[in-house]
């Protein structure tokens, strides 16, 4: 089970750094560099909130793969 | 089901296994350590053992100035290294970031288990003659001086621990609590956000468990002390209470926990 995500991408089209993003959702910015980088799976207030800032559906941002589908995805 | 079943039996074995082969470990180095120190080995031993206490009683406060010198310097070069990363935590952005504050978050705990050892060695170095019987024997000077060494050495601890947390905060002013307060844990705990409460819970949960692994050896040490060299019961009774603290607090944490849980 994997939580990918678009944060980044997100992020730089609405302009804004990871202090200021975790400024907007009330989290630190170390939080916000974590979930960019897959280390850390945010709790669905927090995906709701990110989500909402930066005007899309949660979805667009996090995309959950099952284990073998990602393994398949590496592999090819 | 089967496979469960098996599971659970194995687990009956095992553990049946590990009991017997520690009866028998234990049986084993009673007997080698009788058969190698016997009485006179025990009575040699301690005899050694109180000549190197006396020996430490006499250089107990060079001891405590050595071990405050070397805490003070730690603790200077220590935060003179944090507040130069955490310049650089406030120049930096993203990912260059990342490094810098990872390197802090080092740099803190060094800092901070120096600052626990220290005070540990000031409490043994103290330890040796902090009793009535040497103090009675003419050693006034001796234990004043090391005790006014001792509280230098705990007063420096205590205030580098306060410019460690005052310095934390500048750089992350959403970081609440004051050090000097009995409720800085949970100030502090209750301004993290809930990425650094998971690691906060998880390094919690790793150092229980490394605890619930360590009491139970000092326990037999502390057991095996008092079998023969007749150190007391003293130290295996603060022992047991320290276990059974831990996992008394533990317990009744997660039954407090769940319990709020259903009443909402």
């Amino acid at each position: 089970m994997a939580l990918l995500n678009h944060l980044k991408k997100y992020r730089s089209e609405l302009g804004v750094n990871q202090t200021e993003l975790g400024k907007l959702t009330g989290v630190s910015r170390q939080t916000i560099s974590l979930i960019e980088r897959g280390d850390y799976s945010p709790s669905v207030t927090l995906a709701l909130k990110i989500a909402k800032i930066c005007k899309v559906k949660v979805e667009d941002i996090f995309v959950y793969v099952e284990d073998n589908e990602n393994d398949k995805g590496q592999e090819s | 089901m089967t496979k469960d079943r098996k599971v659970k039996k194995n687990s009956y074995v095992r553990m049946g296994v590990i009991m017997l082969l520690s009866a028998i470990g234990g049986g084993v180095i009673g007997l080698g350590a009788f058969l190698l120190l016997g009485d006179k080995g025990t009575a040699y031993i301690a005899g050694g053992a109180a000549l190197a206490l006396t020996k430490f009683q006499q250089i107990m406060a060079p001891a405590l100035a050595a071990v405050m010198l070397a805490s003070v310097v730690f603790g200077e070069l220590n935060l003179r290294k944090q507040r130069m990363l955490c310049r650089k935590i406030e120049e930096t952005e993203d990912e260059e970031c990342d490094r810098w504050e990872y390197e802090e978050e080092k740099a803190g705990a060094y800092g901070t288990v120096a600052n626990i050892l220290s005070q540990i060695l000031c409490i043994l170095a103290l330890a040796a003659g902090y009793s009535i019987e040497y103090i009675g024997k003419g050693h006034r000077g001796n234990v004043l001086a090391a005790c006014i060494i001792f509280l230098a050495c705990y007063t420096y601890d205590g205030f580098w621990q306060v410019r460690f947390v005052k310095l934390v905060q500048k750089t992350f002013p959403e970081k609440k609590g004051d050090p000097a307060s009995r409720k800085f844990h949970q100030d502090w705990l209750e301004s993290c956000d809930e990425a650094e409460k998971e690691v906060i819970y998880r390094a919690s949960y790793n150092a229980y468990s490394r605890v619930n692994k360590c009491i139970p050896v000092m326990i037999v040490l502390t057991m095996l002390g008092h079998l023969f060299f007749n150190t007391g019961i003293m130290a295996i009774m603060v022992t047991a209470l320290i276990w059974l603290v831990v996992a008394a607090s533990y317990l009744s944490s997660c039954v407090n926990l769940k319990g709020q849980k259903l009443r909402g």
